[in-house]
């Protein structure tokens, strides 16, 4: 149990810091090299680019739990509250749907770059590696959804996320 | 892997979206619009063509690639550059002073290479129907015209996100780096780099004679591009269809390269009256240059494979 | 019937409460799957590549080093600085969240983070002093709104991206806009203030003593002659100034403020991330539905529908800003900036608008539409700080955004106030 709440706390979030904390210091150290080494490196920007691609849908999977994302709610103020559990309830199953497409689609997206092997301009590594932050972050999506779901209909079982 | 292509096979039209990069006055999209009119006429209104160009659809040439080989777009007309990155027997045309004239180009493109290339293409999903060109490379500066590869010692050069090219730049002794095209223009008038290479169509189009004192014409890289569909789109294509298309690909091949050529000629002289200072290197200077990047042609020649890079230079 | 499916589709979403960036996604999809043959992983395929810019990550760096500004402790000495300047005016507190508020934007490049830095301790104290508490949380919401516009700002970035113009160029651009917003806040709340007798905050000090408030707010002050001098003087990027930024908000927040621990560090970092990874996102999914619009030719629609009605750029002009306005109440401003920049751009530079002028109009339309409700962003955090209710909030922000709007049709139709400053350092 105690192991459940440390991942759900923090399984995203230490990706997140680090994350931040590697680009940063990659591109920092790109400023650096140029001013003070005279020398500039060719790979940084490339880098820096597909972590912040891995942050971002890391990121907006965390957001789900701590409730930041961006929305409308008059109109389902407008309603008592069984019906606009109804109403949240089926926003929950197409955000499902649409993290359930970018998991699914994702994936084959992924395995129609491994075979094909596309490589990524200044690295030259595999760009599936880069791409797979779609599908990965639509799975962790996907869970975060379900998680809500159930806080929907048991809003006491875990404490309501903060920022 | 594509299922939308076979379930075509039965259908009475076609719609093919070309989606490209240039803007609608540059030689690739005038020619496709003939290319257009010719196939709509020829198939009787079978197949329709419709062109986005400007990167309207899709924004690179990787990405439009990209989703041509996952069948969610029937066309694309990329330079050969990004293509590397899909097949690396690509790279060749990265090596620079590759071919010394378009004669040589064409004749290679058009020849055994050419086709040796665009089947290699198959493996990748695509299927490559012809070349065309966005001509050679030339070099610009703010500091002085360039004649030798010492000229570029310490400039802050500009270059495609390209190991190859980066790697050329750097055997001549610039201190070469990526830029995005879009950042390029605002980083020479503000002098964070000096130096870019670029064809003489963008050097009009994009207005870099405002921020670019002396272009040296050293036509380093021949900069080809590709026409391109999904193969099996293609090849599930009835074949009076796939016909057409195939030799109004080449009609477009020809007609291209002839408004490219009259097009940089015409630029070149706008360029000068820009008040860009113009000046050509002689074979002996190119000889330099091209001694100068044995290295990267040792460095590439394994994983590009010698025969290919033998057959472009037969060419010459 | 495609571009019927694909808004009737973002209507019903955004009415039913899913985030915007998920409805727009969602449209998107659903009109993929009846309306066209494609696949879906077009979706998927572009949720990666509109992320795949190096100008785009000065965004989360420019969120991050302005929440480590404000956790570092800077706000108060900005507050401090701001009373000594305009704390003895008439509504002295509601100038002091105004002048503050704009100090802050030229540190953060986001609107709600600065309702936030500044309005924390602004909008108590207002309510302290007597002040409406709808007044004292609706001059804050809108005084944070000149956060996009002085420089950094997270639309500039974005629209510099998405309409291929100089990132650097539009900082500067908004600068004057920036101030005029400014003034036209300090002008209503004078009106406002004496109307309701609110009274000065202190004595009018001394200029050695605004001198010794500047000298205490120095650390803050030297961030935006960091950013912009760092990317005027062609040091670096706009995306390496951010980061820099941030480097230096660590080491002023650790080292001199002494306000930063280790732990605070972490959660600024994370606290950056999570609103990097909801604002990111829209870009990610609203470019699928850009690109369906593209496929159906709406901006050539568009175009000759705007021009079709008249060739007069003044006109013209003041149609977009009144859709634009429409369009800021109900949808945030990454997604507008996504989804409207390729439309509208190419319409007024064929009639001789510049784009960085055009920029400055789209992003101030869609800063006013921070504090209108439905989908105020600001007014959100102005009524999660304060405790006043939004619709108390709406109602007091009338007049306020009256004067906006007045101080937005200066913008349109003064083009120098946001080209002379771009043109002068940047030759364009
Ligand atoms: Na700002
Ligand atoms: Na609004």
């Amino acid at each position: 149990m105690k192991g459940i709440k440390l991942l759900d706390r923090r399984f995203e979030e230490v990706f997140l810091f680090l994350s931040m904390v590697a680009i940063v210091g990659l591109i920092f150290y790109q400023v650096v090299s140029r001013y003070v080494f005279n020398d500039s490196i060719t790979w940084s920007e490339e880098l820096a680019r597909y972590i912040h691609i891995w942050q971002v849908w890391l990121g907006a999977s965390f957001a789900i739990r701590m409730n930041q994302h961006i929305k409308v709610e008059v109109f389902r103020d407008l309603f008592n509250r069984t019906i606009r559990k109804v109403i949240d309830c089926i926003a929950l199953f197409l955000w499902f749907f649409l993290a359930g497409v970018l998991a699914f689609y994702g994936t084959q997206l992924v395995l129609n770059l491994l075979g094909t092997g596309q490589l990524t301009p200044a690295m030259r590594i595999p760009i599936w590696i880069a791409y797979a932050a779609i599908p990965v972050g639509g799975i962790l999506m996907c869970v975060r959804l379900i998680q809500q779901m159930i806080l929907l209909f048991r809003p006491n079982t875990l404490e309501e996320g903060t920022s | 892997n594509d299922s939308s292509g076979e379930a075509k096979t039965s259908k009475d039209s076609y719609e093919i979206r070309v989606a490209h990069l240039v803007n609608e006055k540059q030689s690739t999209h005038v020619a496709l619009e003939d290319f257009k009119k010719a196939v709509e006429e020829r198939t009787d209104g079978k197949v329709s063509v419709t062109l986005y160009p400007n990167g309207s659809l899709y924004a690179s040439d990787r990405e439009a690639i990209e989703a041509v080989q996952l069948g969610n777009l029937e066309m694309t007309v990329p330079a050969v550059a990004p293509l590397a990155n899909f097949n690396s027997k690509f790279m060749v045309f990265d090596l620079p002073f590759l071919f010394d004239s378009r004669d040589a180009a064409h004749s290679a493109l058009d020849g055994e290479l050419g086709q040796q290339l665009l089947t290699e293409l198959e493996q990748n999903d695509l299927k490559g129907l012809v070349f065309g060109e966005n001509g050679f490379r030339n070099m610009s500066n703010n500091e002085a015209p360039i004649e030798e590869p010492s000229d570029l010692d310490g400039l802050k050069f500009r270059t495609m996100s390209n190991p190859v090219h980066t790697a050329s730049f750097n055997a001549w002794g610039a201190n070469a780096s990526p830029l995005a095209f879009g950042e390029l223009y605002t980083a020479l008038q503000q002098g964070t780099y000096d130096a870019m290479e670029s064809p003489i169509s963008l050097y009009y189009t994009q207005k870099f004679y405002e921020v670019q004192d002396y272009l040296t014409k050293t036509g380093h890289f021949y900069a080809a591009t590709v026409m391109l569909t999904n193969n099996d789109y293609f090849n599930n294509l009835p074949e009076d269809i796939q016909s057409v298309i195939q030799e109004e690909a080449e009609n477009w091949r020809a007609n291209q390269r002839e408004i490219a050529a009259k097009q940089d000629a015409e630029w070149l002289k706008s360029l000068q009256d820009e008040g860009m200072k113009v000046n050509e290197l002689s074979d002996e200077q190119k000889q330099v240059f091209m001694e100068e990047s044995q290295s990267v042609y040792d460095k590439f020649s394994d994983e590009i494979g010698q025969n290919l890079i033998d057959m472009a230079k037969d060419a010459n | 019937m495609t571009i019927l499916l694909l808004f009737g589709t973002l209507l019903l979403c955004i009415l039913l409460g899913v985030p915007i960036a998920i409805s727009l996604g969602l449209s998107a999809i659903f009109t993929i799957l009846f309306a066209t043959d494609f696949s879906l992983t077009i979706v998927a395929q572009r949720a990666f590549t509109s992320l795949d810019s190096f100008p785009l990550l000065a965004i989360p760096f420019f969120m991050l080093a302005g929440i480590l500004m404000g956790k570092g402790g800077v706000s108060k000495k900005l507050l401090d600085l701001a009373s000594s300047l305009v704390g003895f005016l008439v509504g002295g507190l509601a100038m002091v969240t105004v002048v503050s508020c704009m100090f802050f934007s030229a540190i953060s490049g986001s609107g709600p983070a600065t309702v936030a830095a500044i309005g924390s301790f602004m909008i108590p104290e207002m309510k302290a002093r007597n002040y409406g508490k709808g007044f004292a949380a609706a001059i804050t919401a809108a005084s944070g709104s000149i956060g996009v516009i002085i420089p950094p700002s997270i639309p500039f970035v974005l629209y510099g991206v998405v309409g291929s113009v100089s990132v650097g160029s539009m900082f500067l651009a908004g600068i004057i806009p920036g101030i005029i917003l400014g003034l036209s806040l300090m002008i209503v709340s004078f009106a406002i203030s004496k109307k309701h007798n609110y009274v000065a905050a202190q004595e009018k000090v001394s200029f050695l003593e605004v001198l010794r408030k500047v000298w205490d707010a120095k650390w803050a002050l030297l961030i935006p002659i960091i950013i912009l001098g760092g990317i005027y003087g062609s040091i670096f990027t706009p995306t390496e100034a951010a980061v820099v930024a941030v480097v230096y908000a660590i080491i002023i927040g650790v080292f001199v403020h002494k306000e930063l621990k280790l732990k605070d560090l972490y959660q600024c970092f994370v606290e950056a991330s999570i609103i990097n990874g909801a604002t990111m996102i829209i870009i990610g999914l609203s470019i699928s539905f850009a690109y369906l619009m593209t496929l159906e030719q709406v901006p050539m629609k568009m175009a000759d529908f705007l021009t079709g009605v008249s060739s007069n750029q003044l006109i013209i002009l003041l149609i977009i800003n009144i859709f634009l306005l429409i369009v800021g109440a109900f949808i945030d401003t990454i997604s507008a900036l996504v989804v409207l920049t390729p439309i509208l751009l190419p319409v007024v530079t064929n009639v001789g608008v510049d784009p960085l002028h055009f920029g400055v109009i789209l992003v101030t339309n869609l800063a006013i539409g921070f504090v209108t409700p439905p989908l105020g962003v600001n007014l959100f955090v102005a009524s999660g700080i304060s405790g006043v209710r939004i619709e108390t909030i709406a109602k007091a922000i009338v007049p306020i955004f009256i004067m906006l709007v007045f101080s937005l049709l200066v913008i349109t139709y003064v083009p120098s106030f946001s080209t002379f400053l771009p043109e002068y350092f940047m030759g364009g």
